[in-house]
């Protein structure tokens, strides 16, 4: 049975699997949902002309309201889709995924997305991080040694992540990450720009879609016209030219360059030390970015696979090197320090960012206090699940950064914040806030 | 928000599972290699498909690796695993004997106190002295220990050196911090 490689994206989801011994895209869909009076729901394209709910990956482990469905069923509707389309284009059924996610989603969020998996009838077999799956794209076509940075700039989130691949084992050496900044943030610079030079003030909404479409313009050609509406009614027309766009989104880019400087710095690396850069995002496909990265790293970026194909095809890849038990097994990498909050506020560090997964701690707690699972650095760590225990408790962080809890040998229930405990057997519409849409 | 130590626990023979003498001193292109060639046979990626048990089983192996490998190649904490191996006084009357060690605490005190009082900015430069002062005591404090320990001591003193080098470390690791 064919292992399919799926990419649940913020804006378009994909799924592929590898046929005639190359991964191809099976389907493609928006990552939209509408849920209907009924209790049904419709995906894609066909949810798109109701009230769609978008955006759900950014809100996968955010509280579930009970009895209501949350981001997880919106999810799980996504992969169902995804799923059937699958098989109709496969002609065999499908129950197997490899389902890759951001290097950034801490272990709450990677949970999140295997309950959505499971309520869509898929068993997830591994969940390699977004860089690793586009690295593995790479290495289906001809083998890779040594190491590599992928640069992933998707439309709200940006992930710059050193891997090192070493005979039949791929690492992850260090993933640095922004949540805030993203291809968005170009066509903002773009419009802001643009409104300012003109003194005028933009409907910001659909001024956003023409700077888009403008700046991938400039991805094949040297100069284009914009053309944004005006709050006021009336439109700013302007020709820009690449060398205008460069200017513009530079300050954004810098932003993206000193993150890789960064992680190039926790790596110990210089920038001609990595073999190659692959692009991964469909901001990455501008000659813009393309150029910049270029500078940098001091050599031109892979782009031959479609950047926004990349990640899918490479959970492809994957699902077949598991099946074949190779060529490469793949070593992924806490992206943030796990710790254990023992009461309030008092936080025990079990794992710093960076250990290799899979991964364990153990620590001996006290009866009687409230446990919370934490992530992130530092004087911020965030809760992503609680549980109740006492004794000496070892916390393990599966091959896929997902958290389990044993005490004495046996499992202890673990509570997510994204699974509410009442049932869910009233559907209405979950309304999520559509701030990427 | 507050931190405190509770020490993580569990005597584990970190360095038998990699098939290795507990030493502090170490080859630690060796310690990667032998753990790469144990990782291989029980890794996740040849397991995924396998029964639920056997993947469990599995599992557990390739944690085991790599928590050895994250524990040993860690100078510190290899000192402490191996304090534990030997049975070295455990840590609480340690850190009792530590605690009772005013002359350490009170230079603690004053090192913390000198760097906060640096600015930011003008201070930089002493900031660093300070810091790299503090890191090379750690190293050769490590180096010193690692050797004691090796030479076959494991008793209280031992022990306590090896809290106040923790210390020491929870000292350079806030001025790291603060310097990000």
């Amino acid at each position: 049975m064919t292992i399919v490689g799926i990419d649940l994206g913020t804006t378009t989801s994909l799924v592929a699997a590898v046929r005639d011994g190359g991964p191809q895209v099976l389907a493609a869909l928006p990552s939209a949902v509408a849920w209907l009076g009924d209790g049904t729901a419709r995906t894609g394209d066909e949810a798109l002309l109701g009230e769609a709910v978008l955006g759900v990956k950014r809100h996968l482990a955010d509280p579930a309201e009970p009895g209501l469905p949350g981001p997880v069923e919106a999810a799980a509707e996504i992969l169902r889709a995804l799923r059937e389309r699958a098989q109709a284009a496969l002609g065999e059924p499908v129950g197997q995924a490899v389902l890759a996610v951001p290097a950034h989603f801490h272990p709450g969020q990677r949970q999140a997305l295997r309950e959505a998996a499971r309520q869509a009838g898929l068993e997830v077999v591994r969940m390699p991080s977004d860089p690793v799956a586009a690295a593995l794209a790479y290495a289906h076509e001809a083998p890779l040694q040594g190491t590599f940075a992928v640069f992933d700039l998707g439309g709200g989130t940006f992930d710059l992540s050193l891997l090192r691949v070493d005979g039949d084992m791929i690492d992850v050496l260090a993933t640095l990450g922004d949540d805030r900044l993203g291809g968005d943030d170009l066509d903002r610079a773009l419009v802001a720009a643009l409104a300012h030079d003109a003194g005028a003030v933009v409907d910001l909404a659909p001024a956003l879609v023409r700077a888009r479409a403008a700046r991938e313009a400039l991805s094949l050609r040297l100069d284009a016209d914009v053309d944004l509406p005006l709050a006021g009614g009336g439109r700013l027309r302007r020709r820009v030219t690449r060398g205008q766009l460069d200017h513009i989104v530079a300050p954004a880019l810098q932003r993206c360059l000193a993150m890789c400087r960064r992680a190039l710095a926790h790596a110990r690396l210089r920038p001609a030390e990595i073999e190659a850069v692959v692009m991964s995002g469909g901001a990455t496909r501008s000659p813009t970015v393309q150029r910049f990265v270029g500078a940098l790293f001091e050599q031109r970026p892979r782009a031959a696979i479609d950047p926004t194909r990349v990640v899918a095809l490479g959970a492809a890849a994957h699902g077949a090197m598991l099946a074949q038990g190779g060529p490469l097994l793949v070593n992924d990498a806490l992206s943030r320090a796990i710790g254990l909050e023992v009461g309030e506020g008092v936080v025990v560090p079990l794992l710093p960012r960076g250990s290799t997964l899979p991964a364990s701690a153990h620590v001996a707690v006290p009866a009687g206090v409230a446990l919370h699972l934490v992530h992130g650095e530092d004087e911020f760590p965030r809760r992503f699940a609680t549980f109740e225990a006492s004794g000496e408790v070892r916390v393990l962080l599966d091959a896929d950064g997902v958290a389990r809890v044993t005490v004495g040998g046996e499992a202890v229930a673990l509570r997510w914040p994204h699974a509410a405990e009442a049932g869910r057997d009233t559907v209405l519409m979950a309304p999520i806030p559509r701030d990427d849409a | 928000m507050r931190r405190v130590l509770l020490r993580l626990t569990g005597v584990l023979d970190y360095f038998a599972r990699l098939g290795l003498e507990a030493r502090f001193h170490l080859d630690l292109d060796d310690l990667a290699a032998r753990h790469r060639a144990l990782l291989r046979r029980v890794h996740p990626d040849r397991y995924a498909l396998a029964p639920p048990a056997e993947r469990g089983r599995a599992l557990d192996e390739a944690v085991a690796l790599n928590d050895a490998l994250r524990t040993l190649s860690d100078p510190l904490l290899r000192l402490e695993s191996l304090l534990a191996l030997r049975s070295a006084p455990a840590p609480a009357p340690a850190v009792e004997a530590l605690a009772g060690d005013a002359a350490f605490r009170m230079e603690l005190v004053e090192l913390e106190q000198a760097f906060d009082e640096l600015d930011q900015v003008d201070g930089r430069e002493e900031r660093d002295r300070i810091a790299r002062e503090v890191a090379l005591r750690y190293e050769h404090g490590l180096a010193a220990l690692g050797a004691r320990v090796d030479a076959g001591a494991a008793g209280l003193d031992e022990a306590v050196e090896a809290a106040r080098l923790r210390r020491l470390r929870e000292l350079l690791l806030r001025w790291n911090r603060s310097a990000a």
